[in-house]
């Protein structure tokens, strides 16, 4: 299979120059239906078909495709997905408008035609955000409900920017070029994505979020499976597992800094092989390119946000889950590790599950119908009641203990703490009445004692 | 042996060696780049060398609790233990792997053990003082938080939470015993407060207070929560100015009619205020508030005497108390305020404030809960005033009753009613009896910190010995109040308020007029 699939790539590569005229990109994979609206037509996507400008592409659920673009660029559009080849001209780059689900694209790095190199290769806009490509995979998802963007780079660099509403409108109007989107990557909000970090955009937030690493787990299963997405999933709910962490304490200080690990190693390879692996491990790390702490931050000053590093993004939302206040810490990759309650990573998809609780567009975690119930719950904790729901997520996933709910400095918006005093008005309003009663009380014995003695003294 | 057939066994063995080596190194490499799930496919289908066995299950198990599959963790642990690793974080990690799996006696001697290799020390006994909490063995979990806050000289984090697991284990001991109430005042709250100590700005320190307030709660110590379980602002006083200034376009109350020969003055009115209380508490169950308040008011007309005559200067000081219990199941208090008044005016017209009138007044009263639509208060209350001369003296018996309740989290009602029966004994053509009806609806944060309020009262005046002249007077005013709170100290407020006084004596009594105001006041 494996062969095949390589003969057809080959054979595709081969056959592109010859067949370039009939559109811009070839249909080299499908699986399950997908459609094609040519012109306002719409045609069921075949094999081996050649999709021009203009084309929007529409898989259906547990389906996906892969396109071979004549630049030799592919991309893989996932399951329940709505995309648009709006531009794809020979010397100049790509646009591809995502309009649902995901899409991840492997961009070819010998892009000849294009001189300037440090400008974006291929442009992917969705309803908030725009991303300028300039390095090699990547994959984006959009939810047209909560009109969230993520976008998790797997090599290069991918330039992201918040598409703003002067923007958006001028790319609905078709007034929106390469030079525009250019622009908009390049803007001074926009961040550059690197190998193995996570950044979102959603209405909600004014600019996308600072680019941080994800989970280690997630952004491996995803990375080495490029179509994840159409697979099962691991069966059945796994078990479940305490917080290695004790509530209350600092993550950090209770990791294991890995130094043990590193003598062990060295005594069973040889300090010579260390330091050979050592370098290379430098040299990996380089390629993820600068990043901010892992407990996240934010710049009061631009406003811009880093959420905490480590979380888990929900594909079929395109939001971040972050690791929580007590989360552990993992000093190897230098992210928090969200605690089991928060959820885990399905190894065969790639996708963010919680056996409990579904996360809705909206960010917050609702008990799922079969929670709690006999058949949706492994025999380890059989007759357990599910644990508490996560809590809700904040709109870019703030950091670590900047919160509102977690700083200890922000006020407590618990209903506790309501700033109307109502039995104080109450009683304000009260004694206000009293009073003027009181005066009118006054005046009035006043002004008839005056009025009777007046009379009085006239008799 | 032949030498070939030696340099060929030495060969084959180095590159076998070299081979297992590589796998065990692809596999940390893949490891220390973050690359979990590679770096354990790599331990799982390539040969290691023997020798290497107990780093490749060490490595195994601590993958696998990077992936979170401690049951899978678990297994490996114990084969590094068996073929004797040295590894100084074995145990540490083991003991992770455990305490996440619920295995928790395992996980405690794992802990133990991390403790005698001298890897993370503190964090060992933390976790060992920890699962002997949850195990139910507080006597010693207390032995092992205390520990640890006699040896943990650096790290505030792990020494103020010990602190705090410290105080909960004191608490789990406490309760077992018959002055629980006493021993959480003593040890539990105590303990907690010194964990506070530690870092007063920490998350820890915000847990540790709100958990002090669930356990002053709990035992009826908290000094903010009253027996009947009302809650008291934290802070005891309260301090307030208000300046307010009031345009009148009828301060003499001057008929409308034309036939009238007094005409209508108008003037600018500035009431400035300073008031201030101080709530006590005995026992959690009264509460004393002695207050004060100082209102003087000053007009801004300076030529007709009508007008400057009613500047006045008062001051209020009293004393209000409660008796807070339950009624109906629901919080209830009864009341006993004394209250006295010292008024000063220009009487004379001469733009000097003099002695006017004083009084006192005793007020006893109720407040409950009937239903949850809000709370009802009953008031009687006897006055006696004695003006500057003794054709005002009266003595004043009154009723009223309140009733306020909130619907839609923000919109409040508040009715009242008031009768007051003035008996001016030196002077009884001049006593009255009056009915007020008065009703409010608040329409809180109607646009952030706005709240729109509508007010109608309506005060029926018996004139009794002069009914057959005046009958009996009604006074109708509407207003209307809105309100800004500028900040959690500051608020305005812009008021209109019309009034109409119809009497039978209409060429003295009856009256209309308009009253806008502005005031703004800082209260802390």
């Amino acid at each position: 299979m494996g062969k095949f699939t390589l003969s057809i790539i080959l054979f595709s590569l081969l056959s592109l120059q010859v067949f370039a005229n009939k559109g811009v990109a070839k249909v080299i994979i499908l699986k399950g239906k997908a459609e094609a609206e040519i012109d306002g037509k719409k045609t069921p996507l075949k094999k081996g078909m050649w999709l021009p400008e203009g084309v929007t592409v529409e898989t259906q659920p547990k389906s996906f495709t892969k396109l071979l673009f004549v630049d030799k660029s592919s991309m893989n559009v996932g399951p329940k997905s709505q995309m648009k080849i709006s531009a794809f001209p020979k010397k100049e780059a790509g646009i591809i408008t995502l309009m649902k689900g995901q899409i991840r694209s492997k961009v070819t790095k010998n892009y000849m035609d294009i001189k300037d190199k440090s400008k974006s290769k291929l442009f992917i806009k969705t309803k908030t955000a725009a991303m300028g490509v300039r390095g090699t995979d990547f994959q984006v998802n959009f939810n047209p409900i909560n009109n969230a963007t993520s976008l998790v780079t797997f090599e290069g660099a991918v330039a992201m920017a918040r598409f703003d509403n002067l923007a958006r409108s001028a790319a609905s109007a078709g007034r929106f070029n390469q030079r525009a989107l250019e622009r908009v990557v390049s803007s001074e909000s926009a961040v550059m994505v690197r190998k193995g970090q996570y950044s979102g955009a959603s209405p909600k937030m004014e600019r996308v979020t600072v680019p941080v690493k994800i989970s280690p787990i997630q952004l491996e299963t995803l990375k080495n499976n490029e179509a994840a997405s159409l697979n099962k999933g691991s069966s059945g709910p796994k078990k479940t597992f305490r917080s290695v962490l004790p509530p209350g304490v600092d993550g950090k200080s209770f990791a294991n800094d890995g130094k043990e690990m590193e003598k062990e190693m060295a005594s069973n390879l040889g300090k010579g092989a260390m330091k050979e692996i050592k370098k290379e491990i430098v040299k990996e790390m380089a390629l993820a390119g600068p990043s901010v702490g892992a407990e996240g931050m934010i710049d009061q000053n631009t406003g811009a946000i880093a959420p905490t590093a480590g979380g888990f993004v929900d594909l079929g939302t395109a939001q971040y889950i972050p690791p929580p206040p007590g989360s552990a810490y993992d000093p190897v990759a230098d992210v928090y590790i969200p605690p089991p309650n928060v959820g885990r990573i399905d190894f065969e998809t790639g996708d963010f599950v919680n056996d409990h609780y579904e996360l809705t567009p909206e960010g917050e975690f609702i008990a799922k119908d079969n929670a709690g119930g006999p058949e949706g719950r492994g025999p380890a904790d059989a007759g357990a009641p599910p644990p508490p729901p996560p809590p809700p997520l904040e709109p870019s996933g703030l950091p670590l203990g900047l919160g509102p709910n977690n700083n200890p400095d922000s006020p407590n918006l618990g209903p506790d703490a309501s700033p109307i005093c109502i039995p104080c008005i109450v009683e304000r309003k009260i004694k206000e009445a009293k009073r003027k009663l009181e005066e009118e009380q006054n005046k009035r014995l006043e002004d008839t004692n005056t009025r009777v003695n007046f009379e009085i003294t006239i008799d | 042996m032949k030498l070939r057939d030696l340099f060929i066994l030495i060969l084959f063995t180095l590159t076998t060696t070299s081979i297992y080596a590589d796998a065990l190194s692809d596999a940390f490499k893949n490891y220390s780049i973050g690359e979990y799930r590679t770096a354990l496919k790599i331990l799982e289908t390539k040969r290691i060398a023997k020798k290497d066995r107990a780093a490749k299950e060490y490595l195994k198990g601590i993958i696998n609790n990077k992936l979170q599959q401690f049951d899978k963790a678990i297994p490996h642990f114990q084969r590094a233990i068996k073929y004797k690793s040295k590894a100084k974080d074995l145990f540490y990690e083991f003991g992770q792997a455990l305490y996440a799996a619920n295995s928790l006696d395992d996980a405690r001697i794992a802990f133990r053990k991390s403790y005698r290799r001298g890897f993370k020390k503190a964090s060992s006994l933390y976790y060992m003082a920890h699962i002997s909490q949850l195990l139910e063995e507080h006597k010693q979990a207390k032995d092992i938080f205390s520990r640890i806050i006699k040896e943990e000289k650096e790290d505030f984090n792990l020494l103020q939470i010990s602190r705090f697991q410290l105080a909960e284990s004191l608490l789990a001991m406490a309760t077992s015993k018959k002055e629980t109430e006493r021993l959480v005042a003593d040890y539990v709250i105590p303990q907690m407060n010194k964990a506070i100590e530690v870092d007063k700005k920490s998350r820890t320190a915000k847990d540790i207070k709100s958990r002090i307030k669930e356990l002053q709660k709990q035992y009826g110590l908290d000094p903010n929560i009253m027996k009947n379980g009302k809650n008291l602002p934290e802070q005891r006083w309260s301090v307030g100015f208000t300046q307010e200034i009031e345009f009148d376009n009828n301060i003499t109350q001057s008929t409308d009619l034309p036939t009238s020969q007094a005409s209508q003055k108008d003037s600018y009115i500035y009431n400035t205020t300073v008031n201030g209380s101080y709530l006590f508490n005995p026992n959690n169950k009264f509460t004393v508030k002695p207050n004060f308040r100082i209102a003087n008011k000053k007009h801004s007309d300076r030529n007709s005497s009508t007008v400057f005559k009613n500047d006045s200067l008062t001051i209020d000081y009293g004393v209000g108390n409660t008796f807070e219990h339950t009624l109906f199941n629901r919080q209830a208090n009864a009341i006993l305020d004394l209250d006295f008044s010292y008024i000063s005016r220009d009487r004379n017209s001469i733009k000097e404030k003099e002695y006017y009138a004083r009084s006192w007044t005793l007020t006893l009263g109720e407040n409950l809960k009937f239903t949850d639509l809000g709370n009802t208060t009953f008031k009687i209350q006897y006055k006696d005033y004695k003006g500057y001369i003794d054709s005002l003296n009266n003595k004043t018996g009154s009723f009223s009753i309140s009733h306020s309740f909130i619907t839609n989290g923000t919109r409040l009602w508040i009715l009242f009613f008031q009768s007051d029966f003035i008996d001016n004994y030196n002077d009884r053509i001049s006593s009255t009896n009056s009915y007020l009806f008065r009703g409010d609806y608040l329409w809180i944060n109607i646009l952030k910190d706005h709240t729109l309020s509508f007010g109608l009262a309506i005060t029926l005046l018996d004139t009794k010995r002069n009914y057959a002249t005046r009958g009996m007077e009604k006074t109708i005013t509407p207003s209307v109040t809105w309100t800004r709170n500028l900040n959690k100290y500051v608020s305005t407020n812009l008021s209109y308020e019309y009034t109409k006084n119809d009497s039978k004596d209409e060429g003295s009594y009856k009256y209309t007029k308009h009253v806008t105001s502005f005031d703004l006041s800082v209260s802390f």
